[in-house]
């Protein structure tokens, strides 16, 4: 399956785009696309695993405070180099993640997310109240990163970093899905009797794509730890945890791309959000949440696939991507799946609901 | 730890603990009969306990708006579709129901002060005022995707939650309350002393859990619904609407939710978010039953009762870390000892 010539192309565009991205804007517009590309990485993990996996966690905050965490203890404390952390975080979320997932994942896919969210709760609670993780005031002076002699110190040499990162995982992601193993995961969302039956291993597939979820999440808490150079248990909890699903979710579940368009929706509208609220409503607190509850409540009602499927509708008819369709119905599940700009847009891709038993 | 503190974490497990089993029963009720994991039933909690606080309070507890709300929303959408199936006889009574006993509620609160009604009617009050949110929850947000996969209805939950949260937030406030205990009388046994708002809370549990099983055993709406969670197509094909079972089983939720929060308020300070860690012990319990067996799963919560207590006086720090680690060995038990086929 060729990637046609104008998903390609808009791809370079949307790179070159990001390449002269922190050199146009301002120190705000940057921070925040850089926030954008963490919480795409998290959310990039979640597609895998609750739009092709048919599973799902709302504890990935708790993975991204694993990385976040490991790296900022090891950095401080024992003055390990920040790229041997990486491993390190990687290593402790992989472990967590193998035996939340052993446990959970023979059972019917709801105990999964259930396991997770009394798994982001109780490590919420531990990092705050571990006396050696700084407790509840955290982790500060957590060293930059170095890039050969570069050190990674503002926001805008950052902002390279992040996008990379996210970018390679984007590229992985769809070349994971179209492996052996890839298939595999695919297969999980459809019921497990029937892949099963062509000698798929279930269970191994699912603690898979967990495991790699996990692994997204902490990458992006690694990143996360060492551009703020500080960490503390707020940004791990609960709450957060949830918004990366519906990052997920709204972006669209099904698709890579979703992953970024979710989450740079969800947290530009945050933004505006706790401008506004407040001053509508005369008091001070966090009520996004209720913008984004009931938004989510309809994307599920509605476009259960997210926003990105209209995106490429709307861009299909508006005759720039003009293969939409060609691949429609012989592709299906990698279609979808492999999502980007070449996957198929036109209303037989509605009909391939990645959610286990979608109506 | 000497025996008197023993006997008095032991008086506060089981306190909590039959909170905890009222709120897993509900669980268990809602996930068997509509598949729903119901993430919110914990707002409930909180909902009750602060509505019933500003009727104290002489405030008009926020919950009425939102009842308001709602219900309006509900006459819309139902009327709309009546009128687009020319059932245009049944719009008064949709109408009615929806917005004209709201009004009639939220007119009653203001005429009447609430905070010099006797303790009793203000708790009827509070009640009538949450519980209504139940059916109209399920109307809204689980009906229309009542078919979908146990994920979609989860992921509904969780959204419901946090909306819910909110919304409490803005209509509480962030201060929490605590309401007067329902009694003042005390008993010395040996050297620990009991009080009367504890043995309340066991007696009202107790009563509540015989009061559910002789619905589920001696009633038709009760017999209807233990028939929709055994089987759904079948309890159909028998003339049992799957959305009056929804509905239905939603109300027993908020009502139990509502009155768990009202019989634990005087006990504890209750915030607008208090309710999801409350509700999520609840579940602990619920999962040890494995979101099936009731018994099991009453049993389950007293323990998370009892743990909780006893850990808050040995590490209370990391109290709450200790209960929802306990969720991993009863998964490794539950996987262990089930054998699950799960067909899409």
């Amino acid at each position: 399956m060729k990637r046609s010539l104008h998903s390609t192309l808009l791809l370079l565009l949307f790179i070159a785009a990001l390449a002269i991205a922190p050199l146009l804007l301002p120190e705000f517009y940057v921070t925040l696309l850089n926030y954008i590309g963490l919480y795409a990485i998290v959310a990039l993990g979640l597609v895998m695993l609750t739009g092709v996996g048919g599973l799902t966690s709302f504890g990935q905050a708790a993975f991204v405070g694993l990385g976040a965490y490991t790296s900022a203890y090891l950095t401080t404390v024992h003055g390990v180099s920040p790229w041997l952390t990486l491993p390190a975080g990687l290593l402790v979320t992989a472990v967590v993640a193998l035996s939340l997932g052993l446990v959970t994942l023979r059972l019917s896919g709801h105990f999964l997310p259930l396991g997770t969210i009394a798994w982001g709760m109780s490590l919420y609670y531990l990092f705050g109240n571990l006396d050696a993780l700084g407790g509840h005031t955290g982790i500060s002076g957590i060293p930059p990163l170095r890039l050969l002699d570069l050190e990674l110190k503002s926001g805008r040499e950052f902002f390279y970093l992040i996008w990379t990162v996210l970018l390679v995982l984007v590229l992985a992601t769809r070349n994971l899905l179209d492996s052996r193993e890839g298939r595999a995961i695919r297969a999980l969302k459809g019921g497990s009797v029937m892949a099963e039956a062509m000698g798929v291993n279930t269970p191994r597939s699912k603690i898979v794509v967990f495991t790699v979820a996990a692994l997204y999440a902490s990458v992006s808490g690694w990143l996360y730890a060492h551009l703020q150079r500080f960490v503390n248990p707020t940004p791990f909890s609960l709450t957060q945890g949830i918004e990366y699903l519906f990052m997920a979710v709204v972006g669209g579940v099904s698709h890579v791309w979703g992953a970024i368009l979710g989450a740079g929706l969800i947290t530009v509208l945050k933004q505006w959000l706790q401008d506004w609220l407040p001053r509508l409503l005369g008091q001070s607190g966090n009520f996004e949440i209720i913008v984004f509850g009931l938004l989510m409540i309809f994307v599920l009602h509605r476009a259960r696939d997210g926003l990105w499927p209209m995106l490429q509708r709307f861009f299909s008819t508006a005759g720039v991507v003009a293969h939409a369709g060609r691949r429609r119905g012989a592709a299906g599940a990698a279609g979808t799946a492999r999502g980007g700009f070449s996957a198929a847009g036109g209303p037989g891709c509605q009909q391939a609901l990645w959610w286990p038993g979608g109506q | 730890m000497d025996l008197q503190i023993a006997l008095l974490l032991g008086q506060d497990g089981i306190t909590n603990g039959a909170i905890y089993a009222l709120l897993a029963l509900a669980l268990v009720l809602v996930f068997a009969v509509t598949r729903v994991i119901f993430i919110p039933q914990g707002e409930f909690v909180a909902f009750g306990a602060l509505t019933l606080a500003s009727l104290q309070a002489g405030k008009l507890p926020g919950t009425v708006w939102l009842l308001l709300a709602m219900g309006t929303l509900i006459a819309v959408i139902e009327s709309s579709l009546a009128l687009r199936e020319r059932r245009f006889r049944e719009i008064p009574l949709l109408l009615m129901v929806n917005c004209g006993a709201p009004l009639l509620l939220a007119g009653t609160l203001f005429a009447i002060s609430p905070a010099s009604l006797p303790l009793p009617v203000q708790v009827l009050l509070a009640l009538m005022l949450v519980v209504p949110l139940g059916p109209m929850i399920y109307r809204l947000a689980y009906q229309p995707v009542a078919e979908a996969s146990v994920l979609v209805l989860l992921i509904v939950s969780v959204a419901m939650h946090v909306t819910l949260i909110g919304i409490g937030l803005l209509f509480f406030g962030a201060e929490g309350s605590r309401t007067p205990p329902f009694t003042d009388v005390t008993f010395e046994i040996g050297d620990a002393l009991l009080q009367g708002q504890t043995i309340l809370v066991m007696v009202a549990s107790v009563l509540l859990i015989v009061a559910l099983y002789f619905f589920f055993e001696r009633t038709i709406y009760g017999k209807a619904l233990r028939a929709t969670a055994m089987n759904r197509t079948g309890a159909r094909l028998m003339g049992i609407s799957g959305n009056l079972a929804g509905m239905l089983s939603f109300t027993l939720a908020a009502a139990i939710g509502a009155f768990s929060g009202i019989l634990i308020s005087p006990l504890t300070t209750i915030y607008y978010d208090s309710g999801f860690l409350i509700g999520l012990k609840g579940f602990v319990g619920a999962i040890i039953g494995g979101l099936a067996s009731y018994p099991v799963a009453a049993a389950g919560a007293i323990l998370v009762g009892l743990l909780e207590s006893y850990s808050s006086f040995h590490a209370s720090a990391f109290k709450e870390v200790i209960v929802f680690t306990l969720i991993i060995p009863v998964l490794l038990w539950r996987s262990l000892t089930t054998r699950h086929v799960e067909e899409g």
